[in-house]
């Protein structure tokens, strides 16, 4: 075999490689139960499946105000030095970063069958998503997101404490 | 199809299984995960900032396939050659991945290299040395196969 029909059936077989291999991928996303959305305009943020998308309620800031009002448990799902920073008066911090340690401290203080409410830093913030896939799983089936995240609540003039909440709480 | 079968000796012949058993075994060990978890995945390389976010997705769901993939071609001795080449471009994109996020500050961060798990955060120099030395393997590899094939 010459050279260059070696270095054609090289680059074909490598071609075939990585198309196979990526046919293989799109096809078990569209049967996987987690399959992610794949058109460009559909990835609002990455790594949502299309179900957790349709399951959580996002909300706007006066929505999310009322439900803190009516004393809805809030979840923080930003970095726990974020949280301590500034948070919405008695919320609970999950960090999603340490979820599962965070998760255990937390769950006494939910009730799966009752709404929920969570944010993160703002609109293009994806953590309240990421949070919402690991929870639907486990239950919690009234998830609302507050899409323009504390940046908007606090643009809104609501307020924001740096206070750790008591055990407890809300 | 095996391209390691000439005029070789025993220790380059050895030397060629081991490697590529070795290199198919990091790659089909590496995307077992990540096929079975894309989603998370997805969130992990969305967190190296490097890629368009609408591109997140398919880039998840298709790069632990390709991976996949070219682990049990090595493995099972298949297109070594091809395998080998591509195993090295995509060892060559992680350490670029890597690398950027090194440079950039993220000195611990989730790798997503062999697990989707949300775990203790890697150690970007540690996993820089790992991808370069996997990437030196894949070289050698690729040489024993060019020797082979031009004794056979």
């Amino acid at each position: 075999m010459d050279l260059a029909s070696r270095w054609r059936t090289l680059l074909t077989r490598m071609a075939l490689v990585v198309l196979a291999g990526a046919s293989a991928g799109l096809v078990t996303n569209s049967v996987h139960p987690m399959g992610l959305p794949l058109s460009l305009r559909e990835v609002e943020h990455p790594g949502i499946p299309v179900w957790v998308w349709e399951r959580v309620d996002r909300i706007a800031v006066d929505d999310a105000r009322h439900m803190w009002h009516a004393d809805v448990p809030v979840l923080d799902v930003r970095d726990a030095e974020d949280y301590a920073t500034g948070h919405i008066p008695g919320a609970l911090s999950l960090p999603y970063q340490e979820f599962d340690d965070a998760y255990e401290r937390v769950a006494p203080q939910l009730d799966p069958a009752e709404p929920v409410l969570i944010y993160c830093y703002g609109s293009s913030c994806g953590l309240s998503m990421r949070v919402a896939k690991l929870l639907l799983p486990r239950g919690y089936g009234r998830l609302h997101s507050l899409e323009s995240g504390i940046a908007g609540w606090e643009k809104a003039g609501l307020p924001v404490t740096g206070a750790p909440e008591p055990e407890g709480s809300p | 199809m095996s391209q390691g079968a000439g005029g070789d000796g025993p220790l380059a012949r050895w030397m060629m299984l081991l490697l590529r058993l070795a290199i198919g075994g990091v790659f089909v060990y590496a995307s077992v995960d990540k096929c079975l978890h894309p989603d998370r995945f997805a969130d992990i390389v969305a967190d190296y900032q490097l890629l368009p976010p609408a591109v997140v997705n398919v880039f998840s769901v298709v790069l632990p396939w390709v991976e996949l993939l070219t682990g049990v071609l090595l493995f099972l001795g298949a297109w070594i050659e091809a395998a080998t080449l591509v195993a090295g471009g995509m060892t060559v994109m992680f350490i670029g991945a890597v690398a950027a996020s090194v440079v950039r500050g993220t000195e611990h961060f989730h790798c997503g290299c062999f697990s989707t798990a949300l775990g203790d955060p890697t150690d970007g120099t540690g996993l820089l040395l790992r991808d370069i030395a996997l990437l030196l393997a894949c070289a050698a590899l690729w040489l024993l196969c060019r020797r082979s094939e031009s004794r056979a």
